[in-house]
């Protein structure tokens, strides 16, 4: 039972990445995480809902994320999700590795912006 | 017309989409299947020309080939994961019935020679029988959702519960505490007496906190033990010979005494036979029905029903297998609001409590199970037929009736007031 630290989820796929980003802020369903991926990456990753709820899936078996009551106000039949203390830890680790690949590639005198 | 065509494409495109949706595996069908349509539907709401809902079907249709190939090599892979496991633990197995076997052959020879020490350890270990001691202790996290109308709160807690044969600990912690309140519970079944501690987060009243102690095993409802005692250590009420009717989890009125609910369950099929799942039904003979608001006609109504109301549900959300024994993987408990339900006929659910298991460990917790107090601690002992209010200063709380009184080693406790 013991549970995966955050490291042996490296590197993510870009799909698991964008939805742990997407839920780092605030619990959202399905659509909505589709729509923050398209906007947050200007439309360059679109994920089709086969591939987002295939995603999820293996996310809430890997405990990255859960499902969430959320908003009862809104529509019953959404359902939300909430990332979990391990998606966040396994996020920062994602962050912290492409920060450190961006740092090399400065170093060898490639162009960031 | 516009808008007609792009329904027409919508439309068709769903209905493709969900003969598709035969392509993916059962499990992911019939758990994602809905949610991936209503998806495509949400989608289609913000497409307002032809040309982009063309565009989005052909999108869609490529996602759903690719994401179905998937879904069928993650499976394959889980299967053959299981296969591999199914074989290692096959070996596993072999090779501990084979240690068994030699250690039960040495253990022999030693009684036959006279050596008698390992079973006096053995008795001495369970405390009172000579029984194969059941001992672990379980690490978690749950969640707590109360819905009542349109106002709903969760608050998460993380728990340690321990077993050592018919004892058992457990304590409570609420991890994100919205304001400042006691927010740790222990409560301690040591053979004898349950005592229950609640620490203030400050002194009050010249006490550090409140302990309450009872007579029997069965746990309080304080801080949501006797919910996590359901699915973890009460192995005990389930393997008497029983009627059909559960102590209550909740106390839903103030009357004095043990209440006890209709109830069906279903146990695990390997030891502790923990239960796997467990219907309450709101039964009307056994309920204080003016308590809850109701009319003479509601009472009626719920007599005369052929089903009973459901008031609350449990269920194991599977169960690990460790060193031979199963425990919940998790749970989810749910509790319903029966009144509704004869005014709407749907149930309304009113509270929710999922747990998750962390981790397990096969010994238990030796910390735990001491109901020991440090500072002054405000005594309500029960176990008499009038309460007991005395102020207990850093000591074991008493597991005698008799220690209340006459027993003078507990020298440190102040008598607070005469017996209620």
């Amino acid at each position: 039972m013991k549970s995966r630290s955050a490291d042996d989820f490296l590197p993510l796929t870009p799909a698991v990445f964008h939805i742990l980003l997407s839920l780092s802020d605030t619990d959202r369903h399905g659509y909505a995480i589709m729509q923050d991926v398209d906007t947050t990456t200007k439309g360059q990753i679109r994920m089709g809902p086969g591939t987002l709820y295939g995603t999820i899936k293996r996310m809430i078996e890997d405990k990255l994320i859960e499902e969430s009551s959320g908003d009862p106000a809104e529509d019953q039949r959404r359902r939300y999700y909430h990332i979990t203390t391990l998606g966040r830890a396994v996020a920062n680790a994602e962050s912290t590795r492409l920060y450190s690949i961006v740092q090399v590639a400065k170093q060898r005198g490639l162009q960031t912006r | 017309m516009k808008s007609c065509a792009i329904k027409t494409i919508r439309d068709t495109c769903l209905w493709f989409y969900r003969q598709m949706l035969r392509l993916f595996p059962a499990q992911f069908r019939n758990h994602y299947g809905f949610l991936v349509l209503s998806a495509i539907e949400d989608e289609f709401s913000q497409v307002f020309s032809i040309r982009k809902a063309v565009g989005l079907t052909f999108h869609i249709f490529l996602d759903a080939f690719t994401s179905a190939v998937r879904e069928h090599c993650h499976a394959f892979s889980k299967r053959t994961l299981y296969f591999r496991a199914s074989l290692l633990a096959f070996l596993g197995l072999y090779l501990a019935i084979v240690a068994l076997a030699f250690l039960h052959l040495s253990n022999n020879l030693h009684v036959a020679n006279g050596d008698l020490s390992s079973q006096s350890q053995n008795v001495a270990a369970t405390g009172v029988s000579a029984a194969k001691p059941l001992t672990y202790t379980v690490d978690g996290k749950f969640r707590y959702k109360v819905q009542l109308s349109q106002i709903s709160q969760t608050q998460e807690y993380s728990f340690r519960l321990t077993v050592s044969n018919q004892f058992w600990a457990a304590s409570v912690h609420l991890i994100r505490a919205p304001i400042r309140t006691a927010t740790d519970i222990k409560q301690v079944y040591n053979g004898d007496v349950r005592a229950s501690i609640f620490p203030f987060p400050s002194p009050k009243r010249g006490a550090d906190g409140l302990a309450f102690v009872r007579s029997g095993d069965l746990p309080t409802s304080d801080g949501f033990i006797r919910q996590l005692w359901l699915g973890y250590a009460s192995q005990r009420v389930f393997a008497r010979p029983e009627t059909n009717r559960l102590e209550v989890l909740c106390r839903l009125d103030d009357r004095e005494g043990p209440a006890r609910a209709a109830a069906e369950w279903t146990l695990s099929r390997t030891p502790p036979h923990l239960p796997a799942s467990v219907t309450y039904f709101f039964d009307p003979a056994d309920w204080n029905m003016p308590r809850f608001g109701l009319s003479s006609e509601q009472v009626e109504l719920i007599s005369k029903r052929s089903q009973p109301l459901v008031w609350a549900t449990y269920k194991a959300t599977g169960f690990t297998n460790a060193s031979g024994i199963s425990l919940p993987q998790g749970f989810r408990l749910a509790g319903y609001e029966s009144v509704n339900e004869i005014r709407t006929g749907s149930p309304q659910r009113v509270f929710e409590l999922e747990a998750e298991t962390e981790n397990i460990s096969m010994i238990c917790d030796p910390e735990l199970l001491q109901s020991r107090v440090t500072g002054a601690y405000e005594v309500y002992d029960t176990r008499l037929v009038f309460t007991m209010h005395y102020k207990l200063v850093n000591s074991d709380i008493p597991d005698r009736i008799a220690a209340l009184q006459f027993d003078d080693t507990y020298a440190n406790r102040v008598a607070m007031s005469s017996p209620k």
